[in-house]
Formats: structure tokens, C-alpha cells, sequence
């Protein structure tokens, strides 16, 4: 089995600043094409590559923003999280080793950590239940953030296989994933027993990892 | 099998929602365990995945002619450049294989000597299990002595009991005995007593007697100032049971001299009386004399020297007819 692992992953208990962990990763199922002009478009960015650079915008800006724009429900919050983790990228593309991890998935934990910081920053908490009404009121053939990135077919398919998780489980991944809580901030947020939201987590994620599996 | 709360562990840690102190130990765990790893890579997929699902929301469009500008503005510091693979020296693989070789061999030999540790290891664990039975069995054995001395000691602790009992009652009546002892040996001392005094009485009578008898021989019934008398009581060389009283005259310089339970001697010997003067530096003898088979005997003697003080009278052992200073042994003497 191919293993690779990259640096830059979610910062521990959530905490702005705190250390960041390292990931061991196979090639993922429904993750995007770890292509190497991904890679390359990162070699060239470390050369100060400015068309690369766009290159890489174009590509990744959508989803980014989507998932910052989720994250502090804003859209000026969520550009001015975009320009940080594109300057980050710019800066610290040097830094970047392949063999370490995927482009997409540094620059996703980039711009979570960095929108969770300035969630954290204004004292405001992650809002499931506004965000996910939103989605309910849009056509299931609705564009979706991943797009461009997964393809469109498969980004229908990644958005089902999430919906039809049980509202309770996603409520409390989505908690964890894009609000930074920990177990037990989450279990005192929806006033739950903690081995009830450690159950729900568990069983969601489980069932999301075997759906994904399937498409791919 | 991964259980399931290192099934939640994964997911959370996936997440990135794992708090610090878990996480840590999470992976620690999870860098001997592929099984765990492989988990939070699929788990860390659909987490990737998820953004996927998000409802589109573009950015604005002026954001990324903003980033190019911030990016691509004058003043922003070179970056450290990563040499790729293709930039590489040529001579840089085969420096890699060697050291690969190198390291292989590096890890043949610690795996080698690991396992000779273990061997070790796996030795010592059973040489300190077999001594571990051997101090249980001691500790058993220990057990056992204590609670037989225990019950050891508790029997001599009863039987020292009742010793001090048995001792403290035989006291009691030994001391109850000797405390009837001395009240009879006090009875009996008392009657000593009474017979002391009896005899002293008899003793005083008798002196009576004798200076009545002193006073018919002198001529000088009435007038004692002049007369000296002694008691001679028996030396550690005369009979115990001997006795003398002696008068003197000193005014008429005699006197006369009663004993009593003296031995006989033999004809080769007689008896001496001395009178020890102050001024005189030998005694001055006051005449020989013997003693019936009884032991008693009277003298009646004269000074050959004038004699004005008496401080001692003497009775000695000589030869037969006397000497002029005493030779023999004396027996009895007084003052």
C-alpha cells in the first residue's frame, strides 16, 4: 500500500495556535486526482510562478471558499480567509513536500484552521442548523462547491452520500470538522451526553467512509 | 480488530477535534498499530470529502486579481527554494543506496542484538519469576514459623503468668513464715535477756560479796576509794568461758584475785598476774598462782615495786615459778 503522509494537518483540540498533526494517508477514495500537475503547479509557485500560481486559484478557490464561507458565514470573512491561505500557499510553497501529502489536503486544513481561528476571533460558534436550512431550500442538481475540483458527477455523488447521513450525525461531524469543538464542547452545544455525540460521530463517519468508498 | 472507542478516537482525530492530550497518546497508538492508520486515512478522506457537498458560493471576483496583487507586489521576500528530483546531482541516488545499504546493514545487526537482548530479557523475566515462587514460599514458610511462635508465645506468656502468681503467693507465705520467726526469735531474745539481767544481777551480787570480802580481809569495810577492782575477760588465746575479778589496795599495796573456768596446766607450768603501771615500762608482776581441776583459783598478792596506778591487769601462761616480764601467752586480761 502506498502511504504518504503530509505535516500540515488540523491544529489539536482545535485551539488557534495550538501544534499542528501529521496525517499517515493512502491515496484517498473520493479525494481529488492527486495529479502531478498539482504538484508541479506547487514546484513552480516555490519559483515564484505567478501563472501557476492562478492556475492553482482557479482550481482551488471555489471549494476553498465555500468551506471558509461555511465555516464564518460571511462572504467578506470568508475572502479575507481565502487571500490569507493563498498568501500562505505562496509563501510557504517551498516548504511543501509531496511526499508528505496531497496539495488539496494541505490547502484545505489551511483554510480551516485559518477560518476556525477568526470564528474563534469574533466569539461566535459554527450554526449548523442556518446553514444546512439553506441547503435543504436549493435543487438537488444545484451546483455544488466541488465541482470543479471532483467533477461535477462525482461532487453529486459526494453531496448525496453526506445528505443521506442522519441529520443528528452530520449536525455533529459538521461541529467537529468545520466548528473546531471538541466532543465535549459539542456534547454541552446540543446538550447531549457525550458518549451519545462520540456514537453519533463514530457511526456517521463510519457510514460516510463506506459510502465514499463505493463511488470510487 | 481496532475497538470501538479507538474507532471514535480516529474519527475525532480525523476531524481535527481530538483534544491535545488525547491526541497525543492517540498517536502514539496509532504509529505501531497499521490497522489504526489505515482507518484514519479513509477516515481523513471522507473528511476531505466533505467540502465537496457544500453549497456553492463563489467568490467575489475582484478576490483573486487582490491575492495576485498581494501576492505578486513589490517588496515580498524570496522564498527558499526546494530542489526537486530533477534539479538533483546525478552522483545523489547511488549516495542514497549506499546509505540505504548502509542502514540495512545497521538494522541487521541491532535486529540481531535485539534479539539477543530479548533472549536475555525473556531469561532474566523467568530467573525473577522463579525467585519470585521462591520468596512467595519463603514468605509462606515465615508465615507459618510466626503464627507457631506466636502461639508459642502466648503459651509462655501464660505459663509466665502463672509463675508470678505461684512466686508472688510463695512470697507471701514465706514472708507471713519469717515474720512468726521473728516474733519468735524476738520472744526467745527477750527471754536471753531476762536471763542476762538475771545473771547480772547475780554478778552484781556477787561483786557485793566480794568487796564485802575485800573489805574484812583489808581492815577497810567502809572505805573503797583506795581499792582498785578489775574485770579480766579471756583473749582470743584463753578459754572462752575463763573469768577473773581482781582488787587492789593501792593505799596497803596488795590485792586479791578470783578466777574461774581457767585451764589446769601442767606442772612445768603456772599462772601469772600482771599490774601495768603507766610509770613502769614493763608490767610489774603480781604473782604466780594455779587452779584447781575445776578451773578456779584465789591469789592473794603483793607488788614487789611501789604501784600507784593500775591501768590493766593480765593473766599469762609461764613457767613453772614465774619470770620478771611476761613471756607466755595471755589469757586473760582487763581493766
Amino acid at each position: 500500500m502506498n502511504y504518504t503522509v503530509w505535516m500540515d494537518g488540523p491544529r489539536l483540540g482545535g485551539k488557534p495556535g495550538g501544534p499542528q498533526l501529521g496525517y499517515i494517508k493512502t491515496r484517498p477514495v473520493n479525494h481529488p486526482p492527486n495529479t502531478p500537475d498539482e504538484v508541479e503547479l506547487l514546484r513552480r509557485i516555490a519559483r515564484q510562478d505567478r501563472q501557476a500560481f492562478a492556475q492553482l486559484y482557479d482550481r482551488y478557490a471555489g471549494v476553498l471558499f465555500a468551506t471558509a464561507f461555511r465555516v464564518v458565514n460571511d462572504h467578506e470573512e470568508a475572502s479575507d480567509v481565502l487571500q490569507e491561505v493563498f498568501v500562505q500557499i505562496w509563501e510557504k510553497s517551498a516548504a511543501f513536500d509531496p511526499a508528505l501529502g496531497k496539495p488539496f489536503s494541505w490547502a484545505l486544513t489551511l483554510t480551516r484552521n485559518r477560518a476556525i481561528d477568526r470564528l474563534r476571533a469574533v466569539r461566535r460558534r459554527y450554526r449548523f442548523l442556518e446553514e444546512i436550512t439553506q441547503e435543504m431550500e436549493e435543487p438537488a442538481d444545484h451546483h455544488t462547491a466541488g465541482d470543479e475540483l471532483f467533477g461535477r458527477e462525482r461532487a453529486l455523488l459526494i453531496r448525496a452520500a453526506v445528505e443521506a447521513l442522519p441529520l443528528e450525525q452530520r449536525q455533529a461531524i459538521e461541529m467537529a470538522f468545520l466548528g473546531g469543538q471538541t466532543q465535549y464542547e459539542i456534547a454541552e452545544a446540543l446538550k447531549q451526553p457525550l458518549g451519545t455525540i462520540k456514537a453519533r460521530i463514530r457511526r456517521g463517519m463510519l457510514k460516510l467512509r463506506d459510502r465514499l468508498k463505493g463511488l470510487s | 480488530m481496532i475497538d470501538e472507542r479507538r474507532e471514535s478516537q480516529a474519527c475525532f482525530y480525523a476531524l481535527g477535534a481530538l483534544p491535545l492530550a488525547e491526541a497525543q497518546e492517540f498517536e502514539q497508538t496509532m504509529r505501531t498499530d497499521l490497522e489504526l492508520q489505515l482507518l484514519v486515512t479513509e477516515l481523513r478522506a471522507a473528511a476531505d470529502s466533505l467540502p465537496a457537498s457544500f453549497l456553492r458560493v463563489d467568490p467575489p471576483p475582484a478576490l483573486k486579481t487582490k491575492i495576485l496583487g498581494a501576492v505578486g507586489g513589490g517588496g515580498w521576500t524570496p522564498v527558499n527554494i526546494v530542489l526537486w528530483p530533477g534539479a538533483l546531482p546525478m552522483w545523489l541516488p547511488w549516495a542514497v543506496a549506499a546509505c540505504f545499504a548502509l542502514l540495512c546493514v545497521l538494522l541487521i545487526t541491532s535486529g540481531r542484538s535485539l534479539r539477543e537482548q530479548t533472549a536475555q530479557l525473556k531469561w532474566q523475566l523467568e530467573e525473577t519469576t522463579r525467585r519470585n515462587d521462591e520468596l512467595q514460599h519463603q514468605g509462606n514458610e515465615l508465615q507459618s514459623t510466626l503464627a507457631a511462635n506466636f502461639t508459642n508465645y502466648q503459651q509462655r506468656l501464660s505459663d509466665l503468668q502463672k509463675q508470678i502468681t505461684q512466686t508472688t503467693a510463695d512470697s507471701q507465705r514465706e514472708r507471713a513464715a519469717r515474720e512468726t520467726q521473728f516474733v519468735q526469735k524476738a520472744g526467745e531474745t527477750q527471754r536471753q535477756l531476762t536471763v542476762a539481767q538475771q545473771q547480772l544481777a547475780q554478778k552484781n551480787a556477787e561483786l557485793g560479796r566480794l568487796q564485802e570480802l575485800a573489805g574484812a580481809n583489808f581492815g577497810v569495810p567502809d572505805n573503797f576509794t583506795e581499792l582498785r577492782v578489775g574485770a579480766l575477760k579471756p583473749t582470743p588465746d584463753g578459754p572462752a568461758k575463763a573469768s577473773a575479778v581482781t582488787v587492789w589496795d593501792a593505799q596497803r599495796q596488795k590485792g586479791i584475785l578470783v578466777v574461774d573456768s581457767l585451764v589446769p596446766l601442767t606442772p612445768e607450768q603456772t599462772y601469772q598476774l600482771w599490774l601495768f603501771d603507766p610509770r613502769f615500762a614493763t608490767p610489774v608482776s603480781g604473782g604466780v598462782f594455779n587452779v584447781d581441776p575445776r578451773g578456779s583459783g584465789r591469789l592473794q598478792f603483793l607488788a614487789g615495786v611501789r604501784v600507784d596506778t593500775v591501768d590493766r591487769f593480765a593473766i599469762s601462761v609461764e613457767r613453772r615459778g614465774g619470770v620478771a616480764v611476761p613471756q607466755g601467752k595471755v589469757v586473760l586480761a582487763g581493766n
